[in-house]
């Protein structure tokens, strides 16, 4: 959903500039290549991947420098997920004419998706230098980029600039992400009034509420942060993971009862959900049900194997449940899985 | 107007009082003579006993108020008089019903009434209650009564308040009772424990005491000492010490040594109450003896509780005597006197641990630094508490800690022992639940609560379609240990496999000073050293006619608690016969000796001179890194300063030949940084005889 909706934006960006050009354009013989080209736009625009990628094959195939058809063509590639193909079809697009910029911005989108960041700021940096329209769209994955390597001090000034050449709807995302970045420094007054930003924009998107939610949970506002997680379950009833974080803030004003409801909606919906089944050993746990902790331990468990937190869980019911060998090779799991808290335990086993 | 009024609500109160409070008075009973007779025959049994103002009396009492009470439960006194007992004697909790009826019945029964009102509801954990009966009882005394007073009862206070405190964040532990094969329907108490948990000690005061006599002031059976062994995952039946140990008198358990081989005793009827000492010499427990205690230790006054430390070279005791004391029972301190055989003059172990109330029943943990005694000071939350603290490298004590409830109650909390890993303590409870009378418990730390960790993720970058996951946790909790090794197994004739009484010497290398010399049983062959963590122990076991065996364990101060399990078998001197030096250090690559070595050289020294006729190979080896030249050149150097650190110390040069083996004869897999370890060795054989 979200990857196509940027994707969407930047193949209506690249249209829009070519259909302006195309109104002044004389149809005269020999033009075979743009009318399958325009041909290919039609069809891309209806959603039809396939027929768009074989009408820009035709306009190449009349016109084989023909930047803009494999510029397009790319988009149509990257629209029914063709990732390398689009990468294959931008470069030479580039190859073809390297002055433009939307094809650097394309081809960064495009690596974003495969994680390769530097090529990504690479292309960028490039589509800026070739006055690429939508900076705004660099400065946003730039930030991400930052946010994601952790650089979140850097991913705020990207973002900053991103919010300030933009003030329509979309920059919900930019608002959005500056607030995890914030959330990140725990700044988590700065990041409540970024989300809160995001969701004024936007009443579209569960997770900017669910953010929100976070924050207040980081912030103890408990509260708060439960009415945040509602209004994310409002906009989208299936959300998993909000119902695992409504239920997560009850754990905190000790509504136990009340997280187990939670955590079994998200179960509800999502039976392989092992987060939740976690979670319910917590509570369970809490409420001195060691058995009924240890059951959905042993779930969280089976559903992933290689769950590290909830073998350390798991060791801590059986301690309770006197099983001390059962909690011990536990715990020794956790180590192996690389759960530092479990070395800790793991000491009163020898 | 006014007066009438005060008159008549004067009359209503009393017709109040006499309409609810039913005297013992013949009038009243007139339809029950024979029981109203035997109501008063128990009543005034009763009342005799109550007057002697004994804990034992207080117990017995009970007994004929409670048959009186039976009969008339709606006397105002009587219920006073059976909270009182309860109070003064067991179970305190059970004084509450009766004192709020005597209250009830009578709200003047005794000018006490609320004081013991504030007793009772302080021993059920209802500290509102409490501060609010202790208050009111303060706040109606008279002022020269109110002076006398003022300290205890605010002090009592005090102890709600800690109380609610300590009840509100219960620690987290199992207690278990120690069960059937432990626990009988009379008293037990006073547990006593090897460090490694494999054999209990307690005082029984059960069915089947030696002699079969009763005391006279409570009529219970004396005491005698019982011991059980920990088989298979559980305590195996208690069995009676027997003679000499028990005797016809009252046989207490004070204090074991952690091998189990020593033990101190309490004997009530001597002096005041004094300490004894025994050892077991093989499977028999010498008579105990004052002998070593008479000088310093025992005085007119009350000597109970005492503990050894960790390498037996200390004793740690409680005695009333007043001088250089803080108040009532205080704790000491007294070093084995080698030279003279006595334990030495102690010292008062000073006012971080001592208080002007009273400290008793010590208990000095095997790693020689975590005490826990009893008190009523400090900051108990009534009568005795169980508190520890712990002995910092400047030997300063640390301020005592409460052990927190439910272990502590605001009752008579007593009798802490832990093992050397400090997982499991063991105390004696009347509690509710048991086989009756004070029970043996037995209590599995789980340390402060370990926090779950949480899961949850968040779709933190709008433009990405995976979650961010986040583990979240509260701040792990350090989970406490204790520090030192155990050391422990048999030693035996290695040719016959039978038990040996060796001698074991824990050496300190660093310091070359011997920490302890303890022996192995002699029917078992069994032994156990305490090794507190930080320091390079050289192990020597040592017999008559034996070689003697060496081990090494140097033991960084983070150690966490490890036991360890070393059989040992001592050979005789005999041709060919070859032993390990495991205390001899050189340099790196060097064959410099490291003076850490000198205990172990200056032990086979006094071997060498013990047998003058011997002639011995020294020999040293090597691992397989490096060449074999060098590694030759070196192990015969290194075996030759051993020979040179022997010929310098006396023993003549002909009686000894070296040589260097390098890595040609190893013991170990080479494979192995443990077996390299292994490998890199001096040996010592036997040539000739």
């Amino acid at each position: 959903m979200n990857k196509f909706y940027l994707l969407f934006l930047a193949i209506a960006i690249t249209f829009s500039s070519f259909s302006q050009e195309d109104t002044t354009l004389v149809v005269v013989e020999g033009q075979e290549d743009v009318m399958a080209y325009n041909a290919g736009i039609e069809l891309f625009k209806a959603g039809d991947y396939q027929q768009a990628i074989a009408k820009f094959d035709e306009a190449i195939s009349f016109n084989a420098d023909f930047a803009k058809a494999y510029l397009n063509r790319g988009s149509a590639k990257y629209a029914s997920d063709n990732i390398d193909g689009a990468i294959a079809d931008f470069t030479t697009c580039i190859e073809k004419n390297d002055s433009i910029g939307e094809a650097f911005y394309a081809r960064g989108r495009a690596n974003f998706d495969k994680a390769e960041y530097d090529k990504v700021l690479e292309d960028f940096d490039k589509a800026l230098e070739k006055s690429y329209t939508e900076e705004r769209k660099l400065y946003y994955f730039r930030g991400v980029i930052k946010f994601l390597r952790e650089d979140y001090e850097g991913a705020i000034t990207d973002f900053d600039k991103a919010i300030s050449l933009d003030f329509d709807k979309k920059s919900a995302y930019a608002y959005n992400d500056r607030g995890s970045a914030n959330l990140k420094l725990e700044k988590y007054d700065a990041a409540i009034a970024d989300y809160k930003s995001a969701f004024r924009i936007s009443k579209e998107y569960a997770f900017i509420p669910n953010n929100l939610g976070r924050a207040y949970v980081k912030k103890e506002e408990y509260k708060k942060a439960i009415d945040a997680f509602s209004d994310a379950i409002d906009i989208d009833k299936e959300y998993v993971l909000a119902y695992n974080n409504r239920g997560d803030a009850k754990m905190y004003i000790e509504d136990y009862k009340g997280a187990i409801e939670d955590f079994n909606k998200a179960i509800m919906i999502d039976e392989k959900y092992a987060y939740a089944y976690n979670n319910i050993g917590r509570a369970k746990y809490k409420l001195k049900d060691y058995e009924g902790s240890l059951k959905a331990l042993n779930k969280a468990i089976e559903l992933n194997p290689e769950y590290g937190e909830a073998y350390v869980n798991r060791g801590i019911a059986k301690e309770m449940l006197r099983d001390r060998e059962g909690r011990c090779a536990d715990w020794k799991k956790a180590v192996e899985l690389g759960v530092e808290q479990a070395k800790n335990y793991a000491l009163e086993c020898k | 107007m006014k007066k009438t009024i005060y008159i008549l609500t004067l009359i209503l109160f009393t017709i109040q009082i006499t309409a609810q409070n039913v005297e013992f008075d013949k009038k009243v009973f007139k339809n029950d003579k024979e029981g109203f007779k035997e109501a008063m025959k128990n009543l005034d049994a009763g009342n005799e006993l109550f007057e002697q103002n004994l804990r034992g009396s207080y117990k017995m009492a009970l007994e004929y108020f409670l048959k009186a009470n039976n009969f008339n439960p709606n006397n105002a006194m009587l219920n006073y008089q059976i909270g009182v007992c309860y109070i003064k004697s067991i179970s305190q909790e059970k004084s509450l019903d009766y004192l709020l009826k005597a209250e009830k019945l009578n709200p003047f029964v005794a000018g006490d009434i609320n004081y013991m009102l504030g007793r009772a509801y302080h021993y059920n954990l209802k500290f509102d209650d409490a501060i609010k009966e202790y208050n009111k009882y303060k706040n109606r005394l008279a002022p020269q009564e109110l002076t006398k007073k003022r300290k205890i009862i605010e002090k009592r206070v005090a102890e709600c308040e800690i109380g609610k405190k300590l009840v509100a964040e219960p620690i987290r532990a199992f207690i278990d009772n120690a069960g059937e094969n432990i626990n009988s329907s009379y008293p037990d108490y006073s547990p006593l424990i090897t460090a490694d948990g494999s054999m209990m000690i307690f005082t029984s005061r059960r069915e089947g005491t030696t002699g079969d006599g009763r005391s006279l002031q409570d009529n219970q059976y004396f005491e005698d000492i019982w011991y059980s062994y920990y088989m298979d995952g559980k305590w195996e039946k208690a069995q009676n010490i027997g003679k000499p140990l028990n005797t016809k008198d009252n046989d207490a358990t004070v204090g074991l040594s952690p091998d189990g081989q020593k033990l101190f005793t309490y004997l009530g009827k001597s002096n005041g109450g004094d300490i004894f000492e025994s050892e077991l010499n093989g499977e028999e427990w010498e008579t105990p003896s004052d002998k070593s205690l008479k000088k310093y230790i025992n005085t007119d006054y009350h000597e109970s509780a005492a503990s050894f430390s960790f390498d037996g070279r200390a004793m740690y005791y409680a005695t009333n005597k007043p001088d250089n004391s803080f108040g009532k029972h205080d704790l000491y301190i007294s070093y084995w006197d080698d030279e003279k055989e006595r334990w030495g003059e102690p010292t008062n172990l000073g006012s971080v641990i001592n208080t002007e109330y009273e400290e008793k029943s010590v208990f000095m943990a095997p790693d020689g630094r975590t005490i826990y005694f009893s008190s009523t000071g400090h900051e108990t939350m009534g009568d005795f508490d169980i508190f520890t603290s712990t002995l910092d490298d400047d030997g300063n004590w640390s301020k005592p800690e409460n052990l927190g409830y439910p272990i502590n109650t605001p009752g008579d909390d007593r009798f802490f022992v832990v093992e050397a890993s400090g997982k499991k303590g063991y105390y004696a409870s009347d509690k509710t639940g048991g086989y009756g009378e004070h029970d043996i418990y037995i209590i599995t730390f789980l340390g402060p609560e370990k926090p779950m960790i949480a899961s949850v993720e968040d779709n933190l970058i709008g433009s990405l379609t995976n979650p961010v996951k986040e583990a979240v946790i509260q701040e792990s909790v350090a989970v406490k240990t204790m520090r030192l090794t155990i050391l422990k197994g048999t030693v035996k004739d290695a040719l016959t496999n039978e038990p040996i009484a060796a001698e074991i010497e824990v050496v300190d290398n660093e310091k070359n000073q011997v920490i302890s010399v303890i022996k192995s049983n002699s029917a078992t062959g069994a032994f156990l050293v305490s090794l507190p963590s930080g320091k390079n122990y050289g192990i020597a076991v040592k017999s008559e006619g034996y070689l003697f065996h060496s081990e090494n364990f140097n033991i960084p101060s983070a150690t966490n608690y490890q036991e360890i399990h070393k059989d040992v078998l001592l050979s005789k001197m005999a041709v060919g016969s070859k032993i390990v030096l495991e205390n001899i250090f050189f340099d790196y690559a060097k064959a410099t000796l490291r003076s850490e070595s000198y205990p172990e050289l200056d032990r086979l020294v006094e071997l060498l001179n013990k047998f003058p006729s011997v002639r011995i190979e020294i020999s040293g080896h090597t691992d397989n890194k490096g060449s074999l030249t060098t590694n030759k050149r070196l192990s015969k150097a290194r075996a030759e300063s051993v020979v040179n650190y022997l010929i310098k110390k006396g023993i003549p040069a002909g009686r000894l030949e070296f040589e260097g083996y390098a890595y040609l004869q190893p013991i170990a897999d080479n494979n192995t940084a443990e077996g390299r370890q292994k490998n890199r060795r001096v040996e010592f054989k036997v040539l000739s005889n």
